[in-house]
């Protein structure tokens, strides 16, 4: 135990390599901002650098594992995207949470909201990799398209989790009605991560299916996610458009009506991929 | 019409991720000049935003070898005079004499021009330890022994200019913590004089980085000649 | 003369530019004035959320109609019920004065326009890339109004403590200004909503 807390002194952790910073960072990685005689700037200079390359390492590392249910050049593009998936809702969401905090009288430096901040997403890049060779073990028995999804999704959910904890528990203590913030921030968060999925996809790619870094800028992960469920209940038609500043097309295709397919009818491949991820 | 819409649509993307990794590029060019680590610097490029704190910080002298050379302790001991002066000048008037970012400028420039003296030292008392072989007074040890002497007459010669400057330097720290005292004393009305000593320190710190009295070109290196 | 010295020492370190940084995290303090740049501060992030909303408007004057439609929604509310609950307030004969309810609602728009800035990076994300930007808007408003509302009844409830003196803590006073606050709440989102609503005709031009 004494060993345990003297690792997060301020000598200690500076001198720490990358593997003894992963093992602070799963049993307590609150304690890496706690260090009341630590200077949180000279600590965020340390870590930053560190906790960013566990970021990339672990996320890579189960991007690869994703990218193993179509295979060939998926690995390297679901390798390169997972650290973004990860990265790019928390760059996005930070203001947010930190207004979030403000509101509720808790005012903290950016440079503390940083360091926790980095410290749950490695957090989550680590616990990712480490439950990869599980979703490698499930995508490798090749299940239905849909359910690989959900094995992914799920997954990201199961470390995420740990993650916001991560989060939050960083945070010095103090402000009024907590919780209103921490429940805006999870439906903030919660939002961007799998707005931030279908903006990155494809991270699972069918097997026949055509492989592409990213796909056009279309649609958004709800209405995939409605286009899914309908799906699932034998209604196709479903036509993602060009959507936002970004994708939206000059002359937009028309909009077929849900109707009733007959499900023996085999679909393109093209509609096919138009589901979640 | 098309294409030019198509065209500026993946225009905008392409500024937007650009301008990302543009800022990205620019932050870590801040943090390699401030003297910070490689990964910090490689950081930067990612995950500028979350380093912001560290960007817009007062800069502070870092370096991976320490660069306290004989002027060392009096620097330090100027500067915090310096500080102290204005704390007790802010004390009594609202107005900010010098900001933060001004001082750490200051102790920034003179650390680096105590650190060049200090390289020269080191230089010279190389030079000075490295002699000839007295056995063999043949042409090419003459030779050599000239070259190591006149190497010697332009590092001694450069080193001392340089340290000249810098003496001025912190006479004129003295000179600016006399001004800031009489602002003490008199009235708010002192505060443009006190600026513009300050902004003359700095202009005068800044000239100690542009000294070419001491040109490593022109010092030619006794072993060049071998 | 300065000559190099015989052997120059290069002690590890030297004293930092510095004192340690202040408090990491610091709460409000309503005996604080409040700045006016923390007002306008808070103006610009509801212009900003109603700006990175316009970035995903179908036609440039929904667009521009969509700057300034939070900023409308926000003050129209707030100031359409301040009157009613300053009023209202002073009849029942509760304690606070009315500057300092005039500044606990002020410090209730500043943080609820900081909640706009937040979020500002979350709706041009979606204006970007999706055609979500008017459901994140409205999402985004949400979130003001609710942080809004929070903050106002517990400013609002913090100059009542403390204008409140012991001669007269009576059960009757708190129960009045609780129904004040419940009923300042329900009136500012059925307005907040009703302008919201005529807002909402004005952006889309019917």
């Amino acid at each position: 135990m004494n060993s345990h807390a003297n690792s997060t002194s301020p000598a200690s952790v500076s001198s720490t390599s990358l593997l003894a910073l992963t093992g602070l960072l799963l049993r307590s990685p609150e304690r890496l901002v706690d260090d009341h005689e630590v200077d949180l700037q000279a600590r965020l200079i340390e870590l930053a650098p560190k906790l960013l390359a566990l970021t990339l390492i672990g996320g890579a590392a189960f991007g690869v594992v994703v990218g193993s249910y179509r295979g060939s050049i998926q690995y390297l593009y679901a390798g390169l995207k997972a650290p973004l998936l990860l990265l790019l809702p928390m760059l996005v969401g930070l203001p947010a949470l930190r207004a979030f905090l403000a509101a509720c009288e808790l005012r903290l430096s950016w440079t503390r909201l940083a360091l926790a901040s980095l410290l749950a997403v490695a957090r989550t890049a680590v616990l990712a990799a480490a439950t990869s060779p599980v979703l490698w073990l499930y995508l490798s028995v090749h299940p239905d398209y849909h359910r690989a999804v959900l094995a992914m999704a799920g997954t990201l959910i199961v470390v995420g989790v740990p993650g916001l904890w991560t989060l939050t528990a960083s945070l010095p203590a103090g402000g009024r009605n907590r919780p209103l913030a921490h429940a805006a921030a999870l439906a903030v968060f919660g939002v961007l991560l799998a707005q931030t999925g279908w903006l990155l996809r494809p991270f699972v790619v069918r097997p026949r299916a055509e492989i592409a870094l990213f796909r056009p800028i279309e649609a958004n992960v709800f209405s995939s996610l409605r286009a899914t469920q309908q799906a699932a209940s034998g209604r196709y038609g479903w036509e993602a458009r060009g959507a936002g500043l970004l994708g939206r097309d000059v002359a937009e295709p028309a909009e077929l009506p849900f109707e009733a397919v007959d499900p023996q009818v085999e679909l393109e491949p093209q509609q096919q991929e138009q589901g979640v991820f | 019409m098309l294409a030019i819409l198509w065209i500026s649509r993946s225009t905008v993307a392409l500024a937007l991720v650009l301008g990302y990794f543009g800022a990205g590029a620019a932050a870590s060019m801040r943090l390699a000049r401030r003297g910070h680590a490689l990964g910090l610097v490689a950081s930067a490029w990612i995950a500028w935003p979350l380093l912001i704190s560290v960007l817009f910080s007062a800069a502070e002298v870092r370096s991976r070898t320490p660069i306290v050379g004989p002027f060392g302790a009096r620097i330090s001991q100027g500067l915090a005079s310096l500080r102290a002066s204005l704390a007790e000048a802010q004390s009594e008037s609202p107005l900010e004499l010098a900001s933060q970012g001004q001082l750490a400028s200051l102790e920034l420039a003179l650390r680096q021009a105590d650190d060049r003296v200090a390289s020269v030292d080191r230089l010279i008392a190389e030079l000075e330890a490295t002699q000839p072989d007295s056995t063999q007074p043949d042409a090419s040890t003459r030779e050599f022994e000239r070259s190591r002497q006149a190497s010697l007459l332009t590092l001694r010669s450069a080193r001392e200019h340089a340290a000249d400057e810098l003496e001025q330097v912190l006479a004129m720290l003295l000179s600016v913590r006399v001004q800031i005292g009489l602002h003490a004393l008199t009235s708010p009305a002192t505060v443009a004089p006190v600026r513009e000593r300050l902004a003359e320190l700095e202009t005068r710190v800044a000239a100690l980085a542009e000294l070419s009295s001491f040109d490593a070109g022109r010092a030619a290196l006794p072993l060049e000649g071998c | 003369m300065h000559g190099p010295p015989a052997s120059p020492s290069y002690p590890p370190s030297y004293p930092p530019a510095y004192a340690a940084p202040g408090p990491i995290a610091t709460p409000t303090d309503i005996s604080l004035p409040l700045r006016s740049s923390a007002l306008i501060g808070a103006l610009a992030g509801l212009i900003g959320l109603g700006s990175a909303a316009a970035l995903g408007a179908p036609d440039l004057t929904a667009g521009l109609r969509l700057i300034p439609s939070v900023l409308l929604v926000e003050l129209g509310s707030l100031a359409l019920t301040t009157p009613a609950l300053l009023a209202l307030h002073q009849f029942f004969g509760l304690d606070a004065s009315v500057e300092d309810l005039a500044s606990a609602l002020a410090r209730a728009l500043v943080r609820g326009g900081q909640v706009a800035a937040g979020l500002i990076l979350v709706v041009v994300g979606f204006a970007l890339t999706t055609d979500l930007a008017i459901p994140a808007l409205l999402a985004a408003l949400l979130a003001v109004g609710v942080f809004t509302s929070v903050v106002g009844c517990v400013e609002l409830a913090a100059v009542e403590r403390r204008a409140k003196s012991a001669a007269r803590a009576h059960e009757l006073d708190d129960a009045r200004f609780t129904l004040l606050l419940i009923g300042w709440s329900i009136l500012s989102w059925a307005i907040a909503l009703r302008i919201g609503l005529h807002v909402a005709r004005w952006v889309i031009g019917s």
